[in-house]
């Protein structure tokens, strides 16, 4: 019970708790079916990423190309719905393996040098980004089929985008928690030399993060194609950010080490309530970049200095 | 203890680029014996035990026998399998994961953890060290001390034949101590080898059976413990061979150039003060974490004390950064070359005429390039640095040259006092000598020094006076020609004159 | 001796100078206008706006940082100045102010690097969230237009025949290329970028050069907001938001280590140039622009792991020479 009231994924809910609390008092609708709904489905596919996200923070690396990812495996899978080929289950199929593609590149590139991931990640963001819109010339593509944005449809007053997400945390949660991939991140990202004379491959480690990461942005396009019923393949551009951001916010150490589903769940949630309730309150939306910067730049700064606070701690020397 | 050489190691060699850290050397470890490894700071203990754990690849080569059989440790799985596993000396521990997990990670089926082993094995490795402790803290939120058991438990409970630990009691306090000597006793009852690094006498008289001695890379000697004695060992470890010319044979000005006066600094050092004089080499010497680079960093501004005070040429001095302490014409020349005292990737001009670059303006106000060069030339010339090409990068050149540009890059600075850590670290017999001749030199010309320094015949060749510290504090002072070599290494080391 | 060292700069040298005579190449041969002064001309008053904020960049990667907050920044100070602009302040007044708030910028990402030790790519990927957020609430999500007549002089006008910015840009090479070379500032970011600690050791007041560099970066940044700004005529947050990535792959391009301590200004001018001229010869074929987002993306990519490359072979070189002659 301590534990859980130490974590800042606690203080985050208590205040995402708090805040539908007073949204609500604000705004009876906010609680209606419908509002919530709303806000559950058109978050899905940042949740989705999100949960990628978290492995790589995690592994105290970053992939600024996820929204790029996403958008390059929707722009595909928009276009193969239009051919014979197109049906649900060579929909799916393409969605991961597109993803896996374009996260395997990253990890390989990655793993393979030396190099800043930010870096290379600008790099690819452009790369796909720059593909899907030489192919399609920037054209939308409207009007997918109808067994294609079935797969957002709702069962039993549940809509299916939210099932995947859950499915989708529920794997990555398992994955994080239960295996020795999982648990290779967390070492690397709290001591890369220690895991490394632990016996933790970290050039695979790192790969597969990566890659799993671009497997989840593939499913996230696919989630996102059905919901719109369309394809913009220069949309949701700087969603990276906000993916980051909610990874931070649900308390993911964006140094490494340090992060769970749970937490970037809650930090999703939290942003769609924020976005949710500046509508609700008559607010600008572009409020919500400045305080999400802001939220970036503090918990950082925290936690820096708390590690600056235990290395020099660590260095001191016992005297009589 | 049985006689059964179980773990033979020959011709063993490691290179780094320039640098030799092993050279031929070879080690060979019996089942259930406590096998102490010991060396001057530079010999390649660290090294060595990162071959045997896996961690680093010796150069081709290498011969290691497991039971007779010819072996490899390519990787760190490779002698866990071998029932080999060491702690390193930063403990290589995860902050953020909890004191089970520390102990259990590495180990999966099919790629799965298995929670409840993973406490099984936590818990039964803590009992075996009978200790108590929440398996389920962050390790993080935990004493070192408390780590340091972390780490054990961790390694006994991944090596069946071998552990080896690289300076165990380094965090350790005196109770703990005991207790980890008591694991040790422990582990030899099960059969378990020890191989460990230290610097503790006591501690590898109390408990070990065999010392292997390394120096310089090379191997010197294994002994039982029995034919081996306190002054024997030390002999073993600093080697006679090597003598410096005496050098300490001039007097000193009475000029007092700083005094230090109860300075002290929470975790770093206490009630430290001292005088020096124009013209001396004031040694300060004892064991590596005694708090002596602490201390001199102190002087520099990098480490400002939290109490006390420092004079220069009798007036009060602030030394609370860099800058303030190059105003009052103080160098200093760190120990780590490679991350401190150079720009490896910058030009030997370049290094030489950093901290001066103010100097090197022209009448345009901009840095002239022929003043830059005439004063690396001059400082090349004066201090033999070869290849005496200023435009060749600091990371080009041996050892010995590397620290003749780290002095001239202070040297330029024209300081009264001058500070240097380690003066020798890494630097070949020529080189060394250049240097002691070079630093008396500048000590005639007036010039006051400190060295910190961890080589006893270096400290007595070549220090007027010699300031011993031990756990952050001053332990023992005296002339170096008058001085009691035995008497000082003895308070560096135990802390305490035997009768 | 002065071989060793110039041997050094060449291999980039060679490389950008065959990237660069290669893509003039290839100009001239698809289309007869390439070559001729008035196109020369709009390459230059095309270049201008993003050379000038990848000068400032070079600044920040050579200290072994980065800035992904400058395209913001140039956003957020193009918003200060239209919101000046058109408040009726006159054209002096709102310039100070627009840099006023470029050195806040420079102060708060060189506060989180050098003060508090963020890694400078994760502070500035804060700050640039940050900025943008202001730059947003400041236009209310708005482009701000009617911006006087009398300002259009920084992007429009010329002198001497070459468009203004183009003139600017290159006094700042000029000056930058100085002050890198011949000036103590200059010495000092490269040390820092090498080697930081080393570099405090010796005496150099880190957290200040940090804090220069960073607001050197900020100022150029606004500098190309404002011309920007004056030639399109309007000012709105997401100006150079897309100018970052471009203006990052110029410096690695121009032989800028991503890893600091090793660049130039010229070097940076040169890769700024080779994308207008890519982006020229692509206009001036037809081709759509979407294909200058997937050129910029594939030779950061090739660039940094090109230089990799090299960078280990030369190790494992060295490392091989040292075994042998450390064997003999």
């Amino acid at each position: 019970m301590k534990k859980l009231l130490e974590r800042r994924e606690t203080s985050v809910f208590l205040i995402l708790v708090a805040l539908c609390i007073g949204l609500t008092i604000y705004s009876p609708t906010f609680l209606s079916y419908t509002n919530i709904k709303n806000v559950l489905v058109s978050n899905t596919a940042m949740g989705i990423m999100a949960a990628g996200m978290t492995f790589v923070l995690i592994t105290a690396g970053i992939d600024v190309s996820v929204a790029s990812q996403m958008m390059f495996s929707a722009t595909w899978l928009a276009l193969l719905a239009e051919t014979p080929l197109g049906n649900p289950v060579t929909i799916v199929l393409a969605a991961l393996l597109i993803g896996l593609v374009t996260g395997a590149v990253n990890g390989a590139l990655i793993s393979k040098f030396d190099i800043h991931p930010i870096i290379i990640t600008l790099g690819t963001n452009s790369i796909y980004r720059g593909i899907i819109l030489v192919f399609t010339n920037g054209r939308w593509l409207m009007n997918l089929p109808k067994w294609f944005t079935g797969f957002s449809s709702t069962v039993f007053g549940i809509p299916l985008p939210v099932v995947y997400a859950l499915l989708i945390f529920l794997i990555s949660a398992y994955i994080l928690k239960h295996t020795y991939f999982g648990r290779s991140i967390y070492a690397m990202g709290g001591n890369r030399e220690a895991a490394r004379y632990a016996g933790v491959n970290l050039k695979k480690t790192v790969f597969l993060t990566y890659t799993y990461t671009g497997v989840l942005c593939g499913a996230a396009g696919l989630v996102l194609d059905s919901i719109l019923g369309n394809c913009q393949p220069s949309g949701s551009n700087g969603w990276e950010m906000n993916v980051i951001a909610a990874a931070v916010i649900g308390g993911t150490n964006i140094l490494g080490g340090y992060g769970t589903i749970g937490g970037t769940v809650i930090g999703v949630l939290m942003m769609g309530v924020i976005e949710n309730g500046l509508v609700v309150a008559h607010v600008p939306t572009y409020w919500q970049k400045l305080v999400y910067g802001l939220i970036i730049i503090v918990t950082v700064t925290i936690d820096v200095l708390r590690k600056k606070k235990a290395d020099s701690r660590k260095q001191m020397i016992e005297i009589d | 203890m049985s006689e059964h050489v179980f773990l033979e190691m020959s011709d063993v060699s490691m290179t780094f680029p320039g640098v030799k850290a092993l050279d031929q050397v070879r080690l060979d470890i019996r089942e259930g014996e406590v096998h102490a490894l010991m060396g001057e700071n530079g010999a390649g203990k660290s090294t060595l035990i990162k071959i045997i754990s896996g961690v680093q690849q010796p150069d081709p080569g290498a011969r290691i026998l497991m039971d007779g059989e010819e072996v490899q440790f390519p990787n760190v799985h490779a002698s866990i399998k071998h029932g080999i596993n060491a702690i390193h000396q930063d403990l290589s521990l995860f902050p953020n994961l909890t004191v089970a997990e520390n102990i259990y990670l590495g180990r999966s089926k099919n790629g799965k953890v298995d929670w409840k082993e993973c406490d099984r094995i936590a818990v039964e490795a803590l009992k075996r060290l009978e200790v108590q402790m929440d398996i389920h803290e962050l390790l993080g939120n935990l004493s070192v001390a408390k780590q340091q058991l972390v780490a054990i438990a961790r390694a006994i409970s991944l090596s069946s034949r071998l552990l080896i630990m690289d300076e165990p009691t380094a965090a350790l306090s005196f109770s703990e101590v005991r207790m980890l000597y008591e694991i040790i006793r422990k582990l030899k009852k099960e059969n378990i080898a020890i191989l460990f690094i230290s610097h503790k006498l006591d501690e590898v008289f109390e408990v070990s059976d065999r010392v292997t001695v390394l120096k310089d890379g090379k191997y010197v000697g294994c002994k039982d413990i029995g034919e081996l004695n306190e002054s024997t060992l030390v002999q073993m470890m600093v080697g006679r061979s090597v003598t410096y010319e005496a050098l300490n044979q001039e007097s000193y000005a009475a000029e007092k150039v700083l005094e230090v006066r109860n300075i002290s600094k929470e975790g770093n050092f206490k009630d430290i003060s001292f005088t020096l004089h124009k013209g001396e080499i004031l040694a300060f010497t004892g064991l590596v974490g005694a708090g002596r680079s602490e201390t001199v960093k102190a002087l520099f501004g990098l480490n400002p004390p939290d109490q006390g005070e420092i004079l220069i040429h009798g007036q009060k001095a602030e030394l609370k950064n860099v800058t303030q302490a190059m105003k009052h014409k103080i160098a200093f020349i760190p120990e780590d070359r490679h991350h401190e005292g150079l720009i490896l990737n910058m030009s030997m001009e370049d290094n030489i005429t950093l901290s001066i670059l103010n100097q090197m303006l022209g009448k345009s106000r901009f840095i002239s390039s022929r003043k830059r060069a005439g004063i690396s030339g001059e400082y090349v010339n004066t201090l033999n640095i070869r290849p005496g090409q200023i435009y060749k990068m600091a990371k080009n050149f041996s050892g010995g040259n590397q620290q003749k540009i780290a002095v001239a890059k202070w040297l330029v600075t024209k300081p009264d006092i001058l500070i240097i850590d380690e003066p020798t670290h890494g630097v070949d017999i020529a080189s060394k000598t250049e240097i002691h001749k070079l630093l008396k030199s500048l000590a005639k010309q007036g010039m006051a020094i400190i060295m910190v320094s961890s080589e006893w015949q270096e400290v007595f060749a070549l220090s007027d006076r010699v300031i011993v510290m031990r756990h952050g504090r001053i332990v023992h002072e005296d002339s170096t020609r008058d001085g009691d070599q035995n008497l000082m290494m003895e308070k560096a080391i135990l802390g305490e004159v035997k009768a | 001796m002065e071989k060793i060292k110039k041997f050094r700069f060449s291999l980039n040298g060679i490389v950008l100078t065959a990237a660069f005579l290669g893509i003039v190449l290839i100009g001239t041969v698809v289309n007869e206008n390439f070559l001729t002064m008035k196109n020369i001309l709009s390459i230059f008053q095309q270049m201008s706006e993003m050379g000038i904020m990848a000068l400032g960049l070079t600044i920040v990667i050579i200290t072994g940082g980065n800035d992904l907050a400058s395209g913001t920044t140039m956003g957020l100070c193009a918003v200060v100045s239209g919101l000046c602009l058109t408040s009726g302040m006159p054209i002096p007044l709102a310039l100070l102010i627009s840099l006023a708030a470029a050195v806040a910028c420079g102060c708060l990402n060189a506060s989180l690097v050098a003060l508090i030790g963020i890694p400078p790519m994760i502070a500035t990927l804060g700050t640039q969230m940050f900025f943008y957020g202001a730059a947003l609430v400041l236009s209310k999500g708005n482009s701000i237009s009617n911006i006087p007549r009398e300002f259009y002089f920084l992007g429009q006008d010329k002198l001497a025949g070459l468009p203004l910015q183009a003139v600017i840009l290159i006094l700042l090479t000029i000056v930058l290329a100085v002050i890198l070379k011949k000036k103590v500032f200059g010495k000092h970011l490269f040390a820092i970028g090498n080697n930081i600690k080393a570099s405090a050791y010796s005496g150099i007041r880190t957290v200040k050069v940090l804090f220069l560099a960073y607001i050197t970066c900020s100022v150029l940044c606004c500098i190309a907001g404002n011309i920007q700004v004056s030639r399109v005529a309007t000012a709105r947050a997401d100006m150079g938001y897309s100018f970052l990535m471009p203006c990052i792959s110029a410096v690695v391009l121009g032989g800028t280590s991503i890893d600091g301590g090793i660049g130039g200004v010229g070097g940076t001018v040169v890769g700024v140039l080779i994308f207008a001229m890519i982006s020229n010869i692509m206009n001036l074929a037809g081709i759509s622009s979407f294909w200058q987002q997937l050129a910029t993306g594939s030779i950061l990519v090739l660039v940094v792991v090109f230089n990799k490359i090299t960078e280990n072979s030369k190790l494992h070189l060295k490392k091989m020479a040292g075994k042998k002659a450390a064997s003999e």
